[in-house]
């Protein structure tokens, strides 16, 4: 699924004219600053007893010791495992999408936090304190402020009508009757069934909340439909990893190894039974928005934005950038590439794009060379057009050439950003890991000679010094 | 006088009997140390370092999964303070930076140590220990003691040398620990089946303990001390106490 939001990432770009010119140049993954939020700093143990002290009154204290102190406990991992983004400007856009959801609840709304995440998965979801995550892929498909507020309005649903807390009690209810082997199969059925009735539930009453702004009433539908594109896009499009990596070098030649035949589109995704998903099928949902829409006497009325759209072009675009540095620290060195590289062609100034994939570029030659380059770069099977080659080519490429890539890559660009301290030193890196040392060496006197207060001057030095013995 | 041999016989074979479930109730383990072939001649001196997030998970089969999840959290504060108890006997000073230690002002905890501990374990799985020894199948496992010397360096993304001189020192450290208990079942109906069995099943270990330290140097982007251990006996505060003394010692060993 990642691979396919990358995919669909890469097509909107070439899609989307406005995008062009909405980022500075030298744009670089957000750092966060000011205070940590209080939620990402919870004490299972002291938020466990205050509300057990408050607990639900249908809960006995072992069962209300149960749901709080899981619950308690999943959270705290989610929002301390680095996944989460504070005081920036992700999380402070969809804030104002929420205000503008929740004008007149305003004893809701001081409930509801809202965090932009790092996960890689196209999704938001909503906690029973009132968090919801909106993880950084879903922003690339969504199209327009109406569909992420649709998106919202679903996740403030879950929460504000506690189907996590009915959730639990079902299950509590069904762990309660008479156990035999096909009973069991009958209770999951029955929470399955109960659980997609409260996602039909959170998206009917998501579009009445849409109803009461002036958001456009379509975007409900718009946004389910985005969603049905997570799960079935295959997007094809022409691209030669020569025309992708665009190094002068001629020396270095291209030649694939894959035959690009192999790689056809994917069929269509059939319509599948949805009796053991959490989900209702994404059809049904879409019909169900639909009929309500077709009664509606003014269902064309309403606006995209209620903000202004450059900053949701902007906000588009910055989270692009956020999700290569995101597979970059997932180890996805493949898809980091790819994704740079295509994001290069529309910001050919951009250095953290060019150092995004010199870093991956060196994992990738490293593991080639001590290691099993299969553990880093993904099978091609399962994937279509120019990704699934660029899959094929750093799986089946030998190491030499892979070698080489990366130092004319990295001439290539040292020339082309001579400004940037993590190209300069990664060639100097790239030539020692290849053991030439001598380039090495010269690479290493030349980033000292830029950059002598430099981030990686330390480093330089040592390494000259063990070289010079 | 046969009697007396034969009484003798007896109780010389229930002793050997006893004397053979005193070895099930023993503590077993293992400890596997790596270090950089150069650290050998020219050990570390390390005055200061940096802990992030250590990382202890005990679960125990006998409680609730509530009560144990509750408990870790408990264990967590406990196991922060034996950590610095333990490096300030060997003359290092810790700091630990985790959630429950770092003031709100703190937010590099999230900009560059959170990403920094990704980073290493990454690389960790990259370049594994060498474990030819250990043979894992099923529950039974086997760690020898083994302190290996490695000449190609263990490295990870170095982005992260300006964290030296905004921490003072350039050692970062990661600390793991998981403590396993299982349920003895059905160990009163074996007894009654079948004694030996049942008697054995009250002094066989069910509980299981891993350990891993590992210590990098950020400015040179390597990893410069790994150490795994198993401990095959139940985590109390004197056993991980002890555990974790050792694994400074071994750190700060100089050959």
């Amino acid at each position: 699924m990642i691979y396919r939001s990358i995919l669909f990432c890469c097509f909107s770009l070439f899609c989307c004219s406005s995008l062009l010119s909405q980022l500075d140049s030298t744009y670089r993954p957000v750092q966060l600053t000011g205070k940590i939020p209080t939620d990402l700093l919870t004490n299972v143990n002291d938020q466990t007893s205050i509300e057990l002290a408050n607990r639900d009154k249908s809960f006995d204290e072992k069962t209300g010791k149960q749901y709080y102190a899981l619950s308690n406990y999943a959270f705290k991992q989610a929002m301390q495992n680095g996944q989460v983004y504070f005081n920036d400007e992700f999380s402070d856009y969809l804030g104002g999408i929420a205000d503008r959801l929740l004008a007149d609840e305003p004893e809701l709304r001081s409930q509801i936090r809202i965090y932009a995440t790092r996960l890689a998965v196209p999704n938001a979801a909503a906690w029973r304190n009132g968090v919801v995550f909106f993880n950084m892929p879903l922003f690339s498909y969504m199209q327009s402020e109406a569909q992420i507020a649709y998106v919202l309005a679903h996740e403030i649903t879950h929460y504000k009508k506690e189907h996590i807390l009915q959730r639990f009690k079902k299950k509590k209810d069904l762990e309660k009757s008479i156990i035999n082997n096909s009973k069991e199969f009958d209770d999951l059925f029955e929470l399955m069934r109960f659980s997609r009735e409260n996602e039909l539930e959170a998206d009917l009453e998501a579009f009445n909340m849409i109803l009461k702004t002036d958001y456009a009433s379509l975007e409900a539908l718009g946004a389910l439909k985005q969603l049905k594109e997570i799960n079935t896009s295959s997007v094809y499009f022409k691209g030669n990893i020569q025309s992708l990596f665009q190094i002068t070098d001629t020396t270095y030649g291209f030649k694939h190894p894959c035959d690009s035949t192999n790689y056809d589109e994917l069929d269509e995704v059939e319509e599948k039974e949805d009796s053991l998903s959490t989900h209702p099928d994404i059809e049904k949902r879409i019909d169900v928005i639909a009929q309500k829409l077709a009664v509606l006497p003014d269902s064309g009325k309403g606006k995209l934005f209620l903000d202004e759209q450059d900053r949701f072009e902007k906000i588009k675009d910055m989270a692009y950038f956020e999700q290569i540095q995101h597979m970059y620290d997932r180890s996805s060195y493949v898809p980091t590439m790819y994704s740079a590289l295509r994001m290069a062609a529309y910001y050919p100034r951009n250095p953290f794009l060019q150092e995004s994939v010199a870093r991956s570029l060196y994992w990738i030659v490293k593991s080639s060379m001590y290691g099993d380059r299969k553990t880093l770069v993904p099978s091609p099977s399962g994937y279509t057009g120019s990704y699934a080659m660029f899959l094929c080519f750093f799986r089946k490429k030998g190491t030499n050439n892979l070698k080489r890539l990366s130092i004319a890559f990295l001439e290539d660009r040292v020339k082309r950003f001579p400004e940037s301290e993590e190209l300069s030193i990664y060639r100097a890196k790239n030539y020692l890991l290849q053991l030439k040392e001598e380039k090495a060496k010269i690479g290493f006197i030349k980033y000292l000679e830029k950059f002598p207060e430099g981030q990686h001057s330390a480093y330089a030095k040592i390494k000259l010094d063990e070289l010079n013995k | 006088m046969q009697i007396k041999i034969v009484k003798a016989r007896i109780l010389s074979f229930f002793l050997a009997i006893l004397y053979v479930l005193s070895l099930q109730s023993c503590a077993s383990g293992g400890v596997l140390v790596q270090k950089p072939e150069n650290t050998k001649a020219q050990p570390i001196l390390y005055e200061k370092v940096i802990s992030i997030e250590p990382d202890i998970v005990i679960i125990d089969q006998r409680k609730n999964v509530e009560d144990y999840v509750l408990d870790t959290e408990t264990q967590e504060e406990l196991y922060q303070k034996y950590l610095v108890e333990s490096a300030a006997k060997h003359n290092v000073k810790l700091e630990v930076y985790a959630p429950n230690t770092i003031k709100a002002e703190e937010v590099d905890y999230f900009n560059s140590l959170l990403p920094l501990k990704k980073h290493i374990l990454f690389a960790m799985s990259q370049q594994e220990a060498k474990v030819e020894e250990v043979d894992y199948n099923g529950n039974k496992y086997k760690l020898y003691a083994e302190h290996v010397w490695f000449q190609n360096h263990l490295e990870f993304d170095a982005s992260y040398g300006h964290l030296a001189e905004k921490y003072g020192t350039p050692y970062f450290s990661l600390h793991g620990l998981i403590s396993y208990k299982k349920r003895k079942i059905r160990k009163w109906i074996w007894l009654a089946i079948f004694p030996p069995i049942g008697i054995n099943s009250f002094f066989r270990k069910t509980s299981e303990t891993l350990y891993y330290h590992v210590v990098v140097d950020v400015v040179k982007g390597e990893i410069v001390h790994r150490e795994l251990r198993s401990f095959r006996d139940q985590l109390s505060d004197n056993a991980l106490q002890a555990i974790l003394y050792d694994s400074y010692n071994i750190l700060t060993y100089k050959y």
